[in-house]
Formats: structure tokens, C-alpha cells, sequence
């Protein structure tokens, strides 16, 4: 497809080849480019995109910046890519991605039919017709949760999904996700990451605040039933499975636990051998030089694994362990709140 | 198992691999290689020896030929060091797509009703990969597993990078997890195939079912449901004429966000002890859904020996599979004597043959003697 981009697109869609060979021509040395005034001024916007980032959705303000030249807006997109790939957290990372392409979203839903199939094919899919194949369909609504993108909810034939038009756009979306994600973290040279420095540590502790705000102190009246019974049925002496002792250590490392703790925990356990137990729960929790930090298995992994035991009501409204513990938290403090009103 | 019976299985085991038949798998220097072998212990306490690399199919058979195992796995993975001892060194760089299907997850009775309702299962599932999601049929592998089942193997490199997500995606797909009878119904077309008309299909079959029944019933067979009443169920059942008439012509008219109806629809498909749950997983493939999304899995390798049964795992071409029965075709071992002592009476059909084994001490073909040796319903004769 043939299409004239202008500089306004190449600054939408900084992720396009042609807007990278554009910025290359204002910053072909990023190490020089970064310690100038307009450098400065793009670290600051790079760190201002990952606080946004890292919003909660209905806080957060998705316009588009139309004023800002465009040199500046694709630089600022590479240099929050670099970033976020210095700090080396994933949910960062993912936040991060998942922020700019909401952004790209947005401008998407403008676009006229022919721009839209420019991009779809930049994304690597067809949208002339209305089905696209099964393998790029799966790769794409993975992160999406609604019931009617599960492709045991379409109508499939011959390796083809029959999509609607309203669907190309979020499946434009989902694409350009995993596309820019998947690039992500950058190999960037040390000289680099300690020029940002300064704003990196801006970033990472507000990275622990939100955290903190979204877990904050450890509840274990919040625990989901899944993760209860794993626990009692450690600390009673029964045996439990690999992918259930990976479950429970997650989880617990995602609430904030300390890795010493996890550990005095399955010291509980008859079976437990210090050594092999350190080696997983660091192997889990990214710690010991793994690097990987894992998250705990969502609930249709756990159904799978016949570690869904017992669920209640509020397990219906979640499909993961950590949103019951957000929500039963949050519901746990507010019923706190209505009793103390009541006794005043 | 007495000592003399695992000896002399290990020894017929090992005439076998003498011969050098087993199939080494694509890619064999990125697989990692596990095995059981026969120890003292065997088969009360089993052993996995794991992490183990080959650079070529001779250096395999010599491992094989060497230790006589008594079960032997690769992995559905590839690595770039496979034998390295932990997940993180060995540098995971794709998986086959895999399908395992097992009889005992489906039925229960004796063991060749088993084998053949499996075959059929996976000619099912053949059909559903091949003429739904398209997958190309040069890519697929058949592979009986010795046991009760088969895997099918997909080794396309489309899917190779995948890993659970996408996997689950598939599987929920095959086994007919995850209905959203909304999703379903609300954008049903007259061009819709796959899930949604089986769905559709189903239900119909099932509310014309409960429609032919006197009210009463219908309303306990719903009230079964977690989470319907009386009045839901009764309201529910005064509305399934009109439901079963627009699910033949026009099922997107079906009112899905009228509470009883959605309320209703819901809980049939979510409710897993409920007739309708059960109907739903027959429409699908009932495949075992943790082989699929385990991207780390050891599979069995073809050629080999299973020895629970003593038989062969056999890989077969998708055309192999129509005309293939295990109990001829992965038997190893034919006619020459062998003097067993039975466990208990049996009735079993091997090599086409129906053989009835007494109690106690007899003389069978080997085939069947090992067979049941292996199974551990009868031990070597004179092996105390």
C-alpha cells in the first residue's frame, strides 16, 4: 500500500520505520543528543510519559500533544523505550507499552480506511477481508479479556477467524502491543543508563510507590481461597505440587513479601530442605541473579492445575489471584470503615 | 514385581533395542532426553533421570542400548543447551504444539474398549486441527503412546515460539473451554461455523430434550444447576419453545440480556457437574489440557518401550491412523512360550486372538505373557 506520511503521522506513530530514519537525522549520536538542551528537555518528557504510564486508567490524560514537533514527540517515545529498559522491570515495561499504545489507539480510531490498512500491514496483518488467520488472531487477544475474543467464542474455518470491522482496530492494537513489546528491554550501553540516572530513580521510586498503593501491607485475610488452601495444606504437612508450591511462592512475592518469609513459611512444610527452597523462591522471585521475576499463574491456570479450590463470590468477578486480593483488600477496609462509623 | 519378572522384561527390553528401532526426534541435538530406568525399586518407587543431551541419533541408541530403560521421553522443547540442569541454562527456544489424549480421562471398561474410543477421539481432533484452524497436515504427527492414548504432535515453526497463553487459547479451543453462550449466540450468523454452531447444535438438542418432558421434570432437572430457583427455572421453562424455535432459524434473535435467559445459559455452561457441561466437553475434543500449555513437557519417545505394557510407541502418518490397532500393531513380541502365573482370571484380546488366562500358573504366548507381566497382573513363572 502506498501512502504520503507527513511529519504530524511520523510523530503518531513514532514506532514506524520512517519516523526512526526521520529522528535519525536530529540525533544520530544518543549519548550527545541525550546531554544537550533538547535531550534534557526529551528525558524529562520520556519520564513524565512513564508517570502516566503508571496512572491508574481513569487518572490518567491520553491526549494528544499536536504542538509538540515532531523530532521531539519520537524522541521522546525512544528514549522512555530506553528507559524503562535501564530499570529492567517488567511490569514497567508493560505499563509502559501498554500506555503508548493506547495512545496510538486513539489516533487509529481517527484514521481514514486507507491508513488504517497501512498500519495493519505494518502490524503484519491483512485487513482487507473480513477473517484473519487463526495464528495471528491468537497472538493478538491473548491480554484481551472479554468473553467474545476467546476463539472458542468465534466462528473458525479452514485456519481463518471471522472478524468485524470494529474489531480490526483493537486488533490493530493488540498487534502493535506485542510488536513494540517484544523489542523491549533494549540492549542499551551503561555509559547510557547512567545518563538517565537522575530520572531512573525518580521513575523506580515511584514504581514502589504504586505498588505499595496497590498492595500496601501484606493482609493475609485477603488471601485468595486458592492460595489459603495451598498455605494450610503446606503448613499441615501435605504434599503439594511443583506448579503449586510456584503458585503460592509467586503470589506472595507479587504482594511484596519478603523472600525471608516466604521462606519461614515453608519451613512449616515436613519435606523442606533450606537450599532447594531458597533456590526456587529466588529463582521465582527474579532475586539471586535469575532475573526473571515471575507472576503467579492466573486463575484459569490454576482451574488447570485443580488448584482452584473452594472459590466464593468475589472469586467470580476476577480471573486472577492478585485482583481478588486487591479488591477483597479493598472491601476488607471498607467494612472496617462502615464499623467504625457505626460505633461513632 | 518380583525381581525375576523385571529381570527377564528388562531382558526382553533389551533384545529389542538391540535391534535399533527407535525413531530419533527432529532437531535431536536441541531435545532434552529423560528416562526411568529399571531399578530395584521399579516400579514402586520411579525415578526420572532427566537433563540429558544427544548430539546424534547413534549416541541415543547406544544410551538406550546401554541402560535398557524401562520408559524414555524427550522433550516437546527445544533448547539451546538441553542438558544443561536447570530451566535458565538450558535457554528454551520454542516447543512443539502437543495434543495428548487418554482414555482414562474419558471412559472407563476394559482395555480395548478403551483403545478404540481414543482412536476415535483422535480422529476427532485430527479433523477439528486440520479443518478448523487450518494447520497444515504435513506438520502433524500421530503417536500412540504404549498406554491408553495418543499425542499428535505439531511441529509447525508458526506455533513453535508460543508459549501458554497462546497454548491455552488452542486447548480451551479443542476441549470447548470457556463458552460464553452470549458471545456465542448474539453474533451468530448463517455463515457461522465451528464452536458456535456446535454450541448451538447442542443446546438445541438439550432444551428439545427438557421441551419433551413433562414440567415437573424440567424444572428439577434445572434447579440441578448451581444457582437457578424454582422461579428462574420455571420462568425459564415457560420461555424454551420460543428458545428451541430461534435456534433453528435465527439464533441471534435470542433475547441474551434478559436476565432469566442469561442466568439460565450461564449456569449451564459453568455448572461442570451439569448434563449440559458434560454434553459441551462431548462436542469437543477431550484432550488433557496441562500437556498442551506445558511448554517444558517430556513426551515419549517413538520406537520405544512402555513398560507398563510392554508395547511399542508407534508414530503413524494421519492416513496410518485409520487402519492401526495397538494391540496388534504395537505388540513387540509374538508366539514363543512363556510360563506365567496370573493374579487373578482375565479375559484379553491381543494379536486378534481372545485369550482367557486362570488364576494361577499357565503357559501363554509371550506377547500376552509380557503384557500382562508388565501390567503387573502376573509375575514370571517360577521366579520366587
Amino acid at each position: 500500500m502506498r501512502i504520503v506520511l507527513d511529519t504530524k503521522d511520523l510523530a503518531k506513530y513514532p514506532f514506524l520505520k520512517e519516523s526512526q530514519h526521520f529522528i535519525s537525522d536530529f540525533a544520530s549520536d544518543l549519548e550527545s543528543f541525550l546531554s544537550g538542551n533538547t535531550g534534557r528537555m526529551v528525558i524529562k518528557r520520556a519520564g513524565d510519559c512513564i508517570r502516566k504510564a503508571l496512572q491508574v486508567h481513569d487518572e490518567d490524560d491520553t491526549k494528544t500533544e499536536s504542538e509538540i514537533p515532531p523530532h521531539i514527540a519520537i524522541a521522546t517515545y525512544a528514549v522512555a523505550r530506553i528507559l524503562v529498559s535501564c530499570s529492567g522491570e517488567r511490569a514497567l515495561i508493560d505499563r509502559l507499552v501498554t500506555w503508548q499504545t493506547r495512545q496510538f489507539y486513539e489516533n487509529i480510531l481517527e484514521e481514514d480506511r486507507d491508513m488504517k490498512a497501512f498500519l495493519a500491514e505494518r502490524v503484519g496483518i491483512d485487513i482487507t477481508g473480513p477473517q484473519v488467520p487463526v495464528r495471528d488472531y491468537v497472538e493478538s487477544v491473548c491480554r484481551l479479556r472479554e468473553d467474545h475474543w476467546r476463539l472458542v467464542n468465534r466462528s473458525v474455518i479452514h485456519g481463518l477467524v471471522t472478524v468485524t470491522d470494529e474489531e480490526i482496530d483493537v486488533f490493530i492494537r493488540e498487534r502493535l502491543w506485542n510488536g513494540i513489546r517484544e523489542q523491549l528491554p533494549l540492549r542499551v550501553p551503561a555509559s547510557i543508563c547512567s545518563l538517565l540516572a537522575p530520572v531512573l530513580v525518580q521513575v523506580h521510586d515511584l514504581y514502589q510507590k504504586k505498588i505499595m498503593q496497590e498492595f500496601g501491607v501484606i493482609e493475609e485475610s485477603a488471601y485468595p481461597p486458592c492460595i489459603q488452601g495451598l498455605l494450610i495444606a503446606l503448613a499441615s504437612g501435605a504434599h503439594i505440587t511443583h506448579i503449586g508450591r510456584f503458585a503460592a511462592t509467586a503470589f506472595l512475592h507479587n504482594i511484596g513479601m519478603k523472600n525471608d518469609t516466604i521462606l519461614e513459611l515453608y519451613g512449616r512444610a515436613p519435606d523442606f530442605n533450606v537450599e532447594k527452597t531458597l533456590y526456587q523462591v529466588d529463582h521465582i522471585s527474579g532475586a539471586g541473579g535469575f532475573g526473571t521475576e515471575y507472576t503467579a499463574p492466573g486463575c484459569s491456570a490454576m482451574k488447570t492445575h485443580s488448584l482452584c479450590i473452594n472459590p466464593d463470590s468475589l472469586c467470580k468477578s476476577v480471573i486472577h489471584p492478585l485482583s481478588y486480593y486487591k479488591q477483597k483488600k479493598k472491601l476488607l477496609k471498607n467494612r472496617e470503615k462502615n464499623a467504625g462509623t457505626e460505633k461513632e | 514385581m518380583m525381581p525375576a519378572t523385571r529381570s527377564f522384561i528388562m531382558r526382553r527390553f533389551s533384545d529389542y533395542y538391540e535391534k535399533g528401532i527407535l525413531e530419533a526426534p527432529s532437531s535431536l541435538d536441541q531435545r532434552e532426553f529423560g528416562f526411568i530406568h529399571f531399578s530395584d525399586s521399579y516400579p514402586d518407587e520411579i525415578f526420572m533421570k532427566r537433563h540429558i543431551g544427544f548430539i546424534s541419533a547413534d549416541e541415543m541408541e547406544i544410551y538406550v542400548r546401554n541402560m535398557v530403560p524401562a520408559h524414555a521421553y524427550y522433550s516437546t522443547a527445544y533448547y539451546e543447551n538441553p542438558a544443561a540442569p536447570t530451566m535458565q541454562q538450558k535457554g528454551w527456544s520454542g516447543a512443539d504444539l502437543i495434543f495428548d489424549l487418554d482414555a482414562d480421562h474419558i471412559m472407563r471398561g476394559s482395555y480395548e474398549a478403551m483403545l478404540d474410543r481414543i482412536k476415535q477421539e483422535a480422529v476427532r481432533l485430527l479433523d477439528l486441527l486440520t479443518d478448523e484452524l487450518g494447520i497444515d497436515t504435513k506438520t502433524i504427527g500421530v503417536v500412540f503412546s504404549g498406554g491408553r492414548g495418543y499425542h499428535i504432535h505439531v511441529t509447525d515453526t508458526a506455533f513453535r515460539k508460543w508459549t501458554g497463553p497462546e497454548r491455552r487459547e488452542i486447548i480451551d479451543y479443542v476441549c470447548g473451554i470457556g463458552i460464553s453462550p452470549k458471545a456465542m449466540l448474539s453474533r451468530f450468523r448463517p455463515e457461522t461455523v465451528g464452536w458456535p454452531l456446535r454450541f448451538r447444535d447442542t443446546l438445541y438438542a438439550y432444551l428439545s430434550d427438557l421441551c419433551s418432558r413433562d414440567g415437573t421434570d424440567n424444572i428439577t432437572e434445572l434447579t440441578s444447576y448451581d444457582g437457578i430457583g424454582e422461579v428462574r427455572a420455571a420462568r425459564f421453562a415457560s420461555l424454551m419453545p420460543d428458545i428451541c424455535s430461534r435456534l433453528q432459524t435465527n439464533p441471534d434473535s435470542i433475547n441474551t440480556e434478559d436476565q432469566t435467559i442469561a442466568a439460565v445459559l450461564h449456569a449451564l455452561c459453568s455448572d461442570q457437574k451439569g448434563r449440559f457441561y458434560t454434553l459441551c466437553r462431548e462436542a469437543g475434543i477431550q484432550a488433557d489440557e496441562p500437556v498442551t500449555t506445558d511448554i517444558k513437557r517430556l513426551i515419549r519417545l517413538p520406537g520405544s518401550l512402555h513398560a507398563k505394557s510392554g508395547f511399542r510407541v508407534v508414530s503413524l502418518s494421519i492416513r496410518e491412523l485409520h487402519d492401526f490397532n495397538p494391540l496388534v500393531d504395537a505388540v513387540v513380541w509374538k508366539d514363543r512360550d512363556l510360563g506365567i502365573e496370573s493374579k487373578a482370571s482375565y479375559d484379553i484380546t491381543l494379536l486378534e486372538n481372545r485369550y482367557h488366562i486362570s488364576k494361577g500358573v499357565s503357559t501363554v504366548p509371550e506377547a500376552l505373557g509380557l503384557f500382562l507381566c508388565c501390567r503387573g497382573m502376573a509375575e514370571v513363572a517360577g521366579g520366587r
